[in-house]
């Protein structure tokens, strides 16, 4: 059963987006993200998936059309890659991801390793962390920000499936518990059947959403 | 796990097997300087034992501390104004290729002037004393840091910054969680070309027009040619340099490697 209610947070109204040398990636892709809801995006590889991505996250702005975000709404993004800081710890990565005092973020960011499974890691570099570790320190992050979107980038890639079984079910629980929305770039069509209300297929030449 | 005193002695017993290890080569030069000097007989080489002999007094009865403490003051200013103007200009020409377009020919030029050209210049159109010195020695090292601080600018990762702007990082967090510590090994570098360097110029300008310092007074048992003064002060700065050295490096290499592979 779906949570999703009516109160739209995001609205993607992309009309086109081209390399620097004039090559077309995204046509006209449009749709918005309610209040609770999720949305997986599929679509074959290279597709422009991630490109759509860093759009909406505002990382990308030279584009043609309008993504706008509901007023004051916190954005959580597990990227492709981890994007840890190498030279800070665990607890110190997801600490330094949070507004506000030294002792209260220190405790968020302990309860936001615990539900990732990662309460031993604690003072653990990244460089000593496996990927999937790593890949639960990003998604340990990006929910202790308490987000009212969560932007997941392939973001269970690489891991093995008792624990990307884990991670989806505690993104479902933040889902369900606070109606946070999530928009998810997947491949995986399994994982888009069970976690999302829907699907929109990327594909063509530039990259539409199929019916 | 506890502790034993056997345990304990054992590593000391190791740490003093270790420190004689790396000591014995420096031992070994000086038994074979002792061995020569004696054998040439000549006051063109002293024998190690005179050489610390002079140093002794020097230190405690002669002007030695006065000298060196003058030489490491300027050391330390020059350096701090090199590193920190080194690192913004290099930060910003690393960042910005208009910047880096119209400075970088200026750097090459600067790279390429001998420092000895440079402390001539200073103090003839400034006049013989500080200022003119300490300009000497930091335009003579800039250069240097620049570059790799550029470098290092240059190879910063975009992933991380902008995962700092997703996230919202303050612009405290953005300088002291995300910048430096990213720049860190090229500073470690940075710091440790440069202090060889920055020692090396420093000499050379007290030598050239200043009244106190090390290079003043190697310059000075240079034209008496007392050689035993001239290595004992010599061997004083070496000593002390190399100490600083170490307690630098060590803390330096000891930070960056908590956290690499």
């Amino acid at each position: 059963m779906s949570l999703a209610g009516n109160v739209e947070c995001l609205g993607v109204h992309v009309i086109g987006k081209r390399w620097a040398n004039g090559q077309p990636v995204l046509g006209k892709i449009d749709f918005s993200l309610a209040v609770g809801e999720v949305i997986a995006i599929s679509g074959p590889s290279g597709c422009g998936k991630s490109t759509l991505m860093r759009i909406i996250a505002g990382q990308d702005k030279s584009y043609e059309g309008i993504v706008s975000w509901q007023g004051g709404a916190r954005l959580g993004i597990v990227f492709q890659t981890p994007r840890l800081l190498p030279w800070r710890t665990a607890l110190q990565n997801i600490a330094l991801a949070l507004p506000g005092g030294s002792a209260e973020i220190l405790q968020k960011a302990r309860a936001a390793l615990d539900q990732v499974g990662l309460s031993d890691a604690l003072d653990s570099y990244p460089a000593r962390m496996s990927l999937g570790m790593a890949r639960r320190v990003a998604l340990a992050r990006a929910l202790a920000i308490q987000p009212d979107v969560l932007l997941l980038d392939e973001a269970f890639v690489s891991l093995d499936d008792e624990t990307a079984q884990r991670l989806r079910a505690v993104v479902l629980e933040a889902v369900a518990q606070r109606r946070m929305s999530v928009l998810m770039v997947s491949h995986d069509l399994r994982e888009a059947v069970e976690m999302a209300d829907r699907t929109l297929r990327l594909g063509g030449t530039p990259a539409r959403v199929m019916p | 796990m506890t502790v034993s005193a056997s345990d304990l002695n054992n590593q000391q017993v190791n740490a003093v097997i270790g420190f004689a290890k790396r000591a014995a080569p420096f031992a070994l030069l000086v038994l074979i300087w002792q061995t020569v000097a004696l054998l040439a007989a000549t006051a063109l080489l002293p024998t190690p034992v005179a050489v610390v002999t002079v140093l002794a007094s020097e230190t405690f009865k002669g002007p030695l501390l006065f000298h060196l403490s003058a030489t490491l003051t300027r050391v330390a200013l020059c350096f701090f104004l090199a590193m920190s103007l080194g690192t913004i200009l290099g930060l910003v020409m690393g960042m910005s290729a208009r910047v880096n377009h119209w400075l970088d020919p200026w750097l090459q030029l600067f790279l390429n002037i001998p420092a000895m050209v440079v402390a001539i210049l200073a103090y003839l159109w400034l006049g013989l004393g500080e200022p003119a010195a300490i300009l000497a020695v930091t335009i003579s090292k800039l250069p240097n840091v620049v570059v790799i601080i550029r470098q290092g600018a240059r190879q910063r990762d975009p992933e991380l910054i902008e995962m700092a702007q997703v996230y919202k990082f303050t612009i405290n967090r953005m300088l002291f969680d995300v910048l430096l510590p990213e720049l860190m090994p090229y500073f470690i570098a940075a710091t440790r070309s440069g202090l060889s360097l920055v020692w090396k110029i420093v000499l050379l300008v007290e030598l050239l027009g200043l009244s106190n310092g090390i290079g003043f007074q190697l310059h000075l048992y240079f034209q008496i040619l007392d050689i035993k003064k001239i290595l004992a002060y010599a061997a004083s700065f070496m000593f002390v340099v190399q100490a600083i050295e170490m307690l630098i490096f060590t803390w330096m290499d000891r930070r960056v490697a908590r956290w690499q592979r």
